[in-house]
């Protein structure tokens, strides 16, 4: 009985005292006790939290390790299938580009033309040519020149099927193309293809001066081409002393390989 | 004297080891109260009187790091001790492992209950409290788990230690 009183008494006595204590705590009396407990608390906390904080990160570089390895494969497949998007939609939006430049090229023109993508190359080596989707079915005849943006002509029809067509590309040895100097309608030529790489002006007379940079285009003599489309610019003139004419070398305006989309004349400016 | 220095260290002790480092540990290590643990194995298996100093001190000096009103842990504490000796003498009357286990569980729920009680009467009078994000799981699963373990642990440490919890047989004279 004795002792069930006396642990009453405690139980009271430590209730009374806490409640005072907490009187004296918004009193701020018991302030300046409070704060040194804390400041001499403070430095075995310090090394106590830099442990546990070392203890958690060891526990967390654990059990995050498998889900790092995890997410690492996803990233990385997501990588992979993000480049791939990537390089599709680059080449999607490089086709759009040249799609709009040439159909503001045909619309400021009021030129007829067909579009056709650039579905392949032929393999031979010593023929610089292109597989086109469009045919015969879709208006497409052989001679009719093929131009890219801004009215560069890239090349003839060579060859027709009903719905694919082969381009021959200037830049073929077989490829023939007549040409005048733009601005200057005298200076005549015929621009040949070079094994594939590059493009000369031949049938220049050696009297005409022909300057560097100057723009090399149709000149209109073949009935399926008309007049004024690009076909590159004025690289070097060379005349030899023992000939006639004079060749000029040419750089195309173009790069054959970005070739996306391209448009084919069918009728004359 | 001694023995009132040795418990005024175990007490600080204890208290920085709860509030730098179990209370900075992530979920659901943080769940564990070590000074509630102590006060329910003092109450149920040592002495009633050690486990109301306990009570007082350690909740006093864990006041000076919480954010909450001051004196609600000590208060709860101490109640808490009360309400586990009523529940002992009256239901519970042998010193068992298993005893310490369902009043263990019972400590740690009624603590903070009992906390949550007195926020809201706090709340009634007028005073300023914050309600921690005690969830259900929190509060009826991981913390009665967690403490439990702990108060196994404690158990079988003072068992292994001390001769006052193991079985003594008594020789039979002839």
């Amino acid at each position: 009985m004795f002792r069930f009183l006396k642990s009453w008494r405690l139980s009271a006595t430590l209730l009374a005292a806490v409640i005072l204590l907490i009187f004296l705590h918004y009193l701020k009396i018991i302030l300046p006790l409070e704060d040194t407990l804390i400041r001499i608390f403070s430095p075995i906390q310090y090394r106590v939290y830099l442990a546990g904080v070392k203890i958690n990160d060891f526990y967390y570089n654990l059990t995050s390790r498998g889900n790092l390895v995890d997410e690492n494969e996803k990233l990385r497949n997501q990588l992979v299938s993000l480049a791939a998007e990537n390089s599709q939609l680059k080449i999607k939006l490089e086709a759009l580009d040249q799609l709009i430049q040439q159909n503001n090229f045909l619309l400021e023109n009021k030129t007829n033309a067909v579009l056709a993508k650039v579905v392949g190359k032929n393999p031979e080596p010593n023929h610089q040519s292109l597989i086109l989707n469009k045919g015969s079915e879709d208006g497409v005849l052989i001679d009719y020149p093929v131009i890219t943006e801004r009215g560069i002509i890239i090349g003839k029809i060579l060859s027709v099927e009903p719905h694919s067509s082969q381009l021959l590309l200037l830049t073929d040895s077989k490829s023939r193309l007549a040409a005048m100097i733009q601005g200057q309608n005298q200076i005549k030529g015929v621009v040949v293809g070079e094994h594939g790489l590059s493009l000369k002006m031949e049938m220049v007379s050696q009297k005409d001066e022909i300057k560097e940079g100057e723009i090399v285009v149709t000149s209109g003599l073949e009935p399926t081409i008309p007049a004024g489309l690009v076909i590159g610019s004025v690289n070097r003139a060379s005349k030899e002393a023992n000939n006639f004419f004079q060749t000029v070398q040419l750089q195309s305006l173009i790069r054959i390989d970005d070739l996306i989309v391209v448009s084919i004349l069918t009728d004359s400016l | 004297m001694t023995s009132f220095l040795l418990n005024l260290l175990a007490i600080f002790l204890v208290v920085i080891f709860q509030v730098s480092f179990i209370s900075a540990s992530p979920w659901p290590i943080n769940n564990i109260n070590l000074i509630l643990c102590l006060v329910i194995f003092f109450a149920v298996l040592i002495n009633y009187q050690k486990a109301l100093w306990w009570a007082f001190g350690g909740g006093l000096l864990m006041e000076l790091f919480s954010q909450n009103f001051f004196g609600l842990i000590t208060l709860g504490l101490i109640i808490t001790a009360v309400i586990l000796n009523i529940l002992f003498n009256n239901f519970f009357t042998n010193r068992s492992f298993y005893s310490l286990l369902i009043l263990g569980v019972i400590g740690v729920i009624g603590y903070n209950l009992l906390k949550t009680i007195l926020g809201f009467l706090l709340i009634i009078l007028g005073f300023k409290f914050n309600f921690y994000q005690l969830s259900f799981s929190s509060l009826f699963f991981w913390q009665p788990f967690l403490n439990s373990l702990i108060l196994i642990v404690i158990f079988f440490t003072f068992q292994f230690s001390s001769n006052r919890l193991k079985n003594i047989f008594l020789p039979k004279n002839f």
